[in-house]
């Protein structure tokens, strides 16, 4: 069979200097190498910008509402074409942030800081070492999973805990896992979506950093279950330390394996970071980008269950999705569906304590911003339950419950459950130009509602906050955000829609002032003043 | 299976398994789209969603399929806002066409369907347009990034120039390393160009058309379907035709651009005598008024019945030979014959398989009883193995070139045997670099490993075949180790394609003329029968024995009996029973003896055997070996009639030239290389006073009180239809867009894509035994260069028609002696050097070019060019059953030019 490898192709090309990057006789050479045609080259590696070289700036709504614009001054000394403007680093509770060679560094007002060993927040236990995995019950759950091979019992509990997905869509997790377990291909995979990259979503990263033997567990467990013989964690390019943490979690848990005689039981693992933008944290993009292909989602059907990475039956949860299971796995025994989960949250933008924090599944919105943000409800405009995917609440709702269903009854979605905060004192013509300009800059370009689409959400608030707009480009957008709505791929361009519809619907006033030319927080049209 | 599916709440039934687009479209109704392409996954325009079920749900129509019951609506208010507001907001993005190549814009048309308004003038975009290619302009201002073109370009054609680049809001068309059209690896088939629906990718010029007009392709016998667009009675574009079963839409760049020769200004319009008679020779600069006289029709009809009467009464029948033109409908080359034996008497007719396929043709007749491909094209997209030997597909059938890239990408095993690297070795397992000619050593040691190894089919063997024993105990020479040192390549390798080809089955062979066209050509074949022989790979799907054709009508000019000796349909000359049946139809008594083959004629001449010859249609100066002995023998004629629709190198030595309608200009018929007959359609009367062929031989026939009886070429293919029991069933109305694969038994008979279903045409399948022979040392020795005369893609043979292209001139403009660079260090060359080329026929000087494709010790060109008149070079060696000369071995050696 004729196909390149592509993804080798990939590894090499993103593994390079910034120089070979622009050298179209390097480019030339490396598909030479791997079996590629010229254009199959140009396609991948002009998608990717990824090179180790890059200096990579944060742009997500969280860095950008900390922003103090000395950013750029703070980078002078790079040159231009070594900085990069990113949508998520995954950094956000430290806002703003940049990224170099693995490194993060903080840009505040008091210059550049590397953001060294990082506190994860009194609600994560570091668990330093395998020893203190073990003594925590750890791999106990695995080993005996392991002797009793019972997978029929534990697909009945996924099904009867109605688990969903954490990654951001919600989905019913038991669909996915009983699919791919009926799939009878010698080949499955289980691939671990920890491409984090929903602004101000970070827990993934805490998660697997703190207990890295917990995600190794959790996922060695779920591909036995259900029948996958090899392990595909892929996290965001940017995570180079989640990635060690692992690594070498996964060679020392190996070692205890062997002598507990059930290393040759267990499916095969690849610890891998894998190039790509926000897009590439939805899952079809995600297993593209692994092909080595362009990061674009694909259509659907077929779903990953039935064909997924390379070809193969996938199961694709997400980071927390997996430690939830083993989490309630491990209660199994008892009466486990008394006792209330609890879920990391992300907490960003205008609040005390940004961070990530454990709490019970389901507790009021409340209870994060305040109790565990230090901040007042009556002091915020607005509250985005998911990230930049799950829509708009106002202050006023305040009491909607952290789950799926309460949320959604809200008009809103939970998405990964990382909450960014808007304060009173924001314009939110300002708030939703970056969120715009976001979609704008993070939309792969391939289905035309949402590569037009959110190029026109876009120029509207930036049009707005130059009181260019009228009413009647609010009123065309609003056909436009319905195409979007209807016609994406993926959920980029839907999410990019109902931010914009969402806005209209609580601030509608806020952007009509802004076309007969009136910024009510007195943050636009400062220029002209 | 059938489904039953609702469409705007009438029920159809359709397919299963296909698209709600599809399944609409079957009922006749187009939902608006801007990126399907037929075949293939893309749904990025997002235009074509419909309403399914109850309540309604959007689906995309394109990657949706229909399920039983599915209720469909593809009309309703909140689709067309849906669609309306689509169409908005890319207009929005999008720069007005201005004059009339809005035309081809489907989302202006669009726009205009659901009335968008266009609410702001566009800023002028800041792009630049792409005019690097000779024939393609690219506006990215226009580009909707559909991704058509991606397809055409990488997943129809398999060219795999075209990508996207860059991401987002960024992402553009790029080309190979995102360099201009015009320095990439473009093949200028068109493709994109033809999928593109806003005409950012575009014809230079490109202009609406008054009408647009259906026909088969004038040159390879892939046979395409081309859409022509017509203004002023000018072909002004081609695109591929959709509904074709042979190409689906795909041309090559040939079909693309090469169709100027119609309109072309040095097109022959009215006869023209020699006005010196006796000064045979070339124009050399002079003017045709110089040299001819024009005449009217009924001066050169009298004139050649004068020759004809004269050569015949004093020099005897015999004396009197006509090479018919494969160019030519099957009409004209059935009228062409039949002129030839029924009024003038002589059976010296033949036509070009002489100089190129005429061992296959002959040897699948010995061994099957039908001297065609056994199979068609489309079983490439069922066979497991493909065996392409000898065969640059990529250069003289692109069409086909395309399925089988496909194939290959699919996973087919694939095996090339060629001396030279060609295009398609990067996609296949095993590239076998033989040395030039040596093929039957190699076919017939894969078949001793087969039988040795117990991998052949027994019952295929025992029961459709007979001959085997004496084939089996003749192969004994041909061990590995003996093909090994002949043909140069490892023994393992030998053995590893032969267990391919024989257990990964259904196993097909493609083969074209690095096989035939060598002094060893007929053994060459038939080494490849016999290998399909003992493995069974004939006579079932996905198996086969290919030879790919050349020119257009190449097999209908065999299959309409120009061939000396043998009647229309290839029915025998001396059996009486069909002599009767001829000679009764045709009221006419047919000669006695068997006529030569076109080199024969050449050669007869030369010796003073022949005195008239009459030419249609071949530029047989250029194409014969040995050019200088052909002149020769052109110039000792007493007469040589030249018909050809341009004043060829060859006509430039006739008496009489008459000037002959092109096939855009007369009806007729093609039967490309799978044995299909499709429908040539007149698009334009010929320029001048240029007629038919089949017209001007009734009319000459008529001279010689001989009644043809044809008042147009339907009735000809009726006369066909009637004296040849493959043709029988074929008529020009039965024929429309599709075609029909002989053979066709009856008015009711569909066709046969698949002969020796059941039992061979012949009865069983003959082993043929071969022999090998090799060089004279010494001739190596003096001559240490194998030189190969092969194609270009952009031309065709002489290139009588593509040098008419303003495009393909841009393209591809002079010829070159290819060479290795280790060779081209060792004789101190560099590229771009004019260089001496000699074999023991003649010598030539052109310059040479490095190419590591080429082997050390082998030298490739090809015989398009006039200031390159490489057949003075190819020595007047023949394949001894067919008289097939070996233009892809000649010994040469070369000399730098001091």
């Amino acid at each position: 069979m004729y196909n390149g490898h592509k993804a080798e192709f990939l590894e090499e090309l993103t593994s390079g200097s910034n120089e070979d990057r622009k050298s179209k006789d390097f480019i030339s050479k490396l598909a030479e190498k791997h079996g590629l045609r010229l254009s199959e080259a140009e396609n991948i590696a002009s998608f990717y910008t990824h090179s180790e070289g890059k200096v990579k700036v944060c742009r997500g709504l969280p860095c950008s509402l900390k922003s103090t614009g000395i950013e750029r001054e703070l980078l002078a000394k790079y040159p231009d074409e070594e900085l990069e403007d990113v949508s998520c680093l995954g950094y956000c509770d430290k806002a703003p942030v940049a990224w170099s060679q693995g490194k993060y560094y903080q840009l505040g007002n008091g210059g550049t800081k590397e953001l060294e060993k990082q506190p994860y927040g009194s609600d994560f236990r570091e668990v330093k070492d395998l020893k203190e995995f073990l003594e925590l019950n750890g791999y106990e759950t695995l080993i005996s999973f392991l002797k009793k091979n019972n997978r029929d019992e534990v697909l009945q509990m996924v099904n009867d805990l109605n688990l969903r997905g954490f990654g951001g869509a919600g989905f019913p997790v038991y669909i996915k896992w009983k699919a791919v377990s009926a799939s009878n291909e010698q080949k499955k995979f289980l691939l671990v979506n920890a491409h984090e990259g929903e602004p101000g979503t970070f827990k993934d990263r805490i998660l697997m950093e703190t207990n890295p033997y917990e995600l190794l567990e959790a996922s060695l467990i779920a591909a036995l279950v259900v029948g996958a013989d090899e392990i595909i964690i892929a996290l965001k390019h940017e995570y180079l330390q989640a990635e060690n943490t692992l690594k070498s979690a996964f060679e020392k848990s190996m070692d205890f394996f062997h002598s507990s005689g059930v290393d040759t039981a267990l499916p095969k693992m690849r610890i891998m970071r894998v190039p790509g933008y926000y897009i590439t944290g939805e899952e079809s993009a995600l297993m593209e980008a692994i092909e080595g292909k362009r990061s674009e989602p694909r259509l659907r059907p077929p779903y990953p269950a039935e064909i997924g990475l390379f070809g193969k039956p996938t199961l694709i949860d997400n980071v927390e999705t997996l430690l939830y299971f083993l989490g309630r796995l491990r209660e199994y025994s008892k009466d486990w569906s008394k006792i209330p989960g609890t879920k990391s949250y992300c907490l960003t933008g205008d609040v005390k304590n940004p961070g990530a924090y454990i709490l019970p599944y389901g507790s009021p919105a409340l209870d994060l911003i305040s109790k565990k943000g230090g901040s007042n409800l009556s002091d915020l405009k607005a509250i985005l339950p998911g990230g930049l995917s799950g829509g708009i609440l106002t202050s006023a709702e305040g009491n909607v419950k952290l789950e799926f269903d309460s949320i959604k009854a809200h008009g809103a979605g939970m998405g990964t459950g990382s909450m960014i905060a808007i304060s009173k004192d924001r314009c939110m013509v300002d708030v939703m130009d970056s969120i715009e300009e976001f979609f704008e800059r993070e939309s792969c370009g391939k289905c035309m509602p949402c590569r037009y689409g959110t190029k026109e959400l876009s120029s509207l608030f930036e049009n707005l906050k130059h009181g260019e707009a009228t009413g009647k480009d609010i009123e065309n957008a609003k056909r436009t955000a319905d195409v979007m709505m209807k016609g994406s791929i993926c959920g980029l361009g839907q999410a990019s829609a109902r931010m914009f519809l969402d806005s209209l619907k609580y601030f509608q006033e806020e952007l009509d002032e802004h076309v007969s030319g009136k910024c009510p927080s007195n943050v636009c049209f400062q220029e002209a003043r | 299976m059938t489904m039953k599916i609702y469409i705007d709440g009438t029920a159809f039934s359709a397919e299963e398994n296909q698209s709600i687009m599809d399944a609409v479209k079957s009922t006749g109704l187009e939902i608006p789209n801007l990126c399907s392409y037929n075949g293939h996954d893309n749904g990025v325009c997002r235009l074509c969603m419909v309403e399914v079920g109850k309540p309604p749900r959007m689906v995309p129509s394109c990657s949706t399929k229909i399920t039983e019951n599915m209720e469909i609506k593809t009309r309703s208010e909140t689709l067309d806002d849906y669609r309306k507001g689509l169409i908005t907001v890319i207009m929005k993005d999008h720069p007005q066409h201005s004059g009339s190549d809005g035309e081809k814009c489907k989302l202006e048309t669009y726009a205009e369907e659901f009335n968008v308004e266009v609410e702001r003038p566009h800023p002028a975009m800041d792009v630049t347009i792409d005019s690097s290619h000779p024939g393609i302009l690219y506006d990215p201002a226009k580009c909707i990034l559909c991704r058509k073109c991606v397809i055409a370009c990488d997943f129809d054609q398999v060219n795999e120039v075209i990508s996207i680049s860059d991401r987002g809001q960024n992402s553009r068309i790029a080309f190979d390393l995102d360099v201009p059209m015009g320095d990439s690896k473009c093949v200028s088939c068109g493709a994109c160009v033809d999928s593109c629906p806003t005409g950012a990718l575009i014809e230079k010029g490109w202009e609406p058309a008054d009408r647009t007009a259906v026909t088969i392709c004038p040159y390879c016998a892939v046979g395409c379907s081309v859409e022509y667009g017509i203004k002023d009675n000018k072909i002004i574009w081609a695109r591929g035709y959709n509904e074709s079963d042979v190409n689906h839409g795909k041309l090559c760049v040939k079909g693309k651009f090469g169709f100027e020769f119609e309109m072309s200004r040095y097109r022959l319009t009215v006869p023209l005598v020699r006005k010196r008679p006796g000064e045979r020779g070339p124009l050399n600069g002079r003017s045709i008024d110089e040299v001819f006289r024009p005449v009217s029709w009924d001066e050169a009809i009298d004139i050649m019945a004068r020759e004809i009467l004269n050569a015949r009464s004093v020099h005897g029948r015999q004396s009197i030979g006509g090479i018919a033109c494969d160019r030519a409908t099957n009409e004209d080359v059935f009228a062409f014959q039949k002129f030839m034996r029924a009024a003038v008497g002589t059976d010296n007719v033949d036509q070009s398989a002489t100089l190129c396929h005429a061992p296959s043709a002959s040897m699948l007749s010995y061994a099957t009883g039908a001297g065609a491909s056994t199979n068609s094209i489309k079983d490439v997209r069922v066979a497991r193995t493909i065996l392409m030997a000898g065969s640059n597909v990529d250069r003289a059938h692109p069409v086909l070139y395309s399925e089988i890239k496909k194939a290959a990408k699919k996973g087919v095993n694939l095996i090339i045997v060629d001396p030279r690297k060609v295009e398609l070795s990067r996609l296949a397992n095993r590239h076998l670099l033989l040395r030039p000619g040596t093929d039957s050593v190699l076919f017939s040691a894969m078949a001793r490993y087969i039988l040795d190894n117990e991998l052949a089919d027994r019952d295929f063997i025992s029961s459709r075949t007979e001959g085997f024993d004496a084939f089996r105990d003749s192969l004994a020479p041909f061990t590995l180790e003996f093909a090994s040192r002949v043909t140069g390549i490892p023994e393992n390798e030998i053995a590893e394609v032969a267990r391919t080809y024989a257990t990964q089955t259904p196993s097909v062979i493609f083969w074209t003329l690095g096989i035939t066209e060598h002094e060893n050509g007929s053994d060459n074949v038939s080494s490849l029968i016999n290998l399909a022989l003992i493995t069974g790979n004939v006579g079932k799907p996905g198996t086969g024995l290919s030879p790919i054709r050349g020119q257009n009508n190449v097999q209908g000019g065999a299959d309409m009996g120009a061939v000396a000796g043998s009647l229309p349909g290839y029915q025998p000359f001396f059996d009486n029973g069909v002599r009767e049946k001829f000679q009764k139809s045709w009221s006419s008594e047919l000669p006695e003896f068997q006529g030569w083959k076109s080199t024969e004629m050449i050669e007869a001449a030369r010796k003073g055997m022949l005195k008239l010859l009459y030419i249609t249609g071949e530029n047989s100066v250029r194409s014969h070996p040995d050019s200088e002995g052909a002149v020769a023998a052109l110039k000792k004629l007493d007469f040589l009639a030249v018909q050809d629709i341009f004043m060829t190198e060859t006509a430039e030595y006739a008496d009489l030239v008459l000037p002959a309608a092109s096939s855009y200009e007369k009806s007729g018929t093609f039967t490309n290389t799978e044995r299909r007959v499709q429908l040539v359609n007149k698009i334009f009367d010929p320029p001048g006073e240029a007629k038919p062929d089949w017209k001007i031989y009734s009319e000459l026939a008529e001279k010689l009180n001989f009644d043809m009886k044809f008042g147009s070429s339907s009735d000809i293919m009726e006369e066909i239809a009637s004296l040849i029991p493959s043709y029988a069933g074929i008529s020009h109305e039965r024929l429309m867009s599709k075609g029909l694969q002989w053979p066709v038994k009856d008015k009711n008979h569909t066709g046969t894509d698949l002969l020796h279903t059941d039992s061979f045409i012949r009865g069983k399948g003959r082993f043929r035994i071969i022999s090998w022979r090799e060089k004279d040392p010494s001739e190596i020795h003096t001559y240490p260069y194998s030189l190969i005369i092969g194609r270009q893609r952009e031309h065709y043979h002489t290139s009588t028609m593509t040098s008419r292209s303003k495009v393909i001139s841009l393209i591809e403009g002079g010829g070159f002696i290819e060479m290795n660079p280790d060779d081209m260090r060792k004789e101190n060359f560099s590229t771009g050097e004019e260089i001496e080329i000699q074999s023991k026929t003649g010598r030539i000087r052109g310059k040479v070019k490095e190419n590591n494709d080429v082997p050390s010790g082998v030298l490739f060109t090809t015989f398009h060019y006039s200031d390159l008149p490489t057949n003075t070079l190819t020595p007047d060696t023949y394949d001894p059953p067919t008289k097939t000369p070996a233009y892809k071995d000649t010994r040469v050696k070369v000399t730098k030019i001091r």
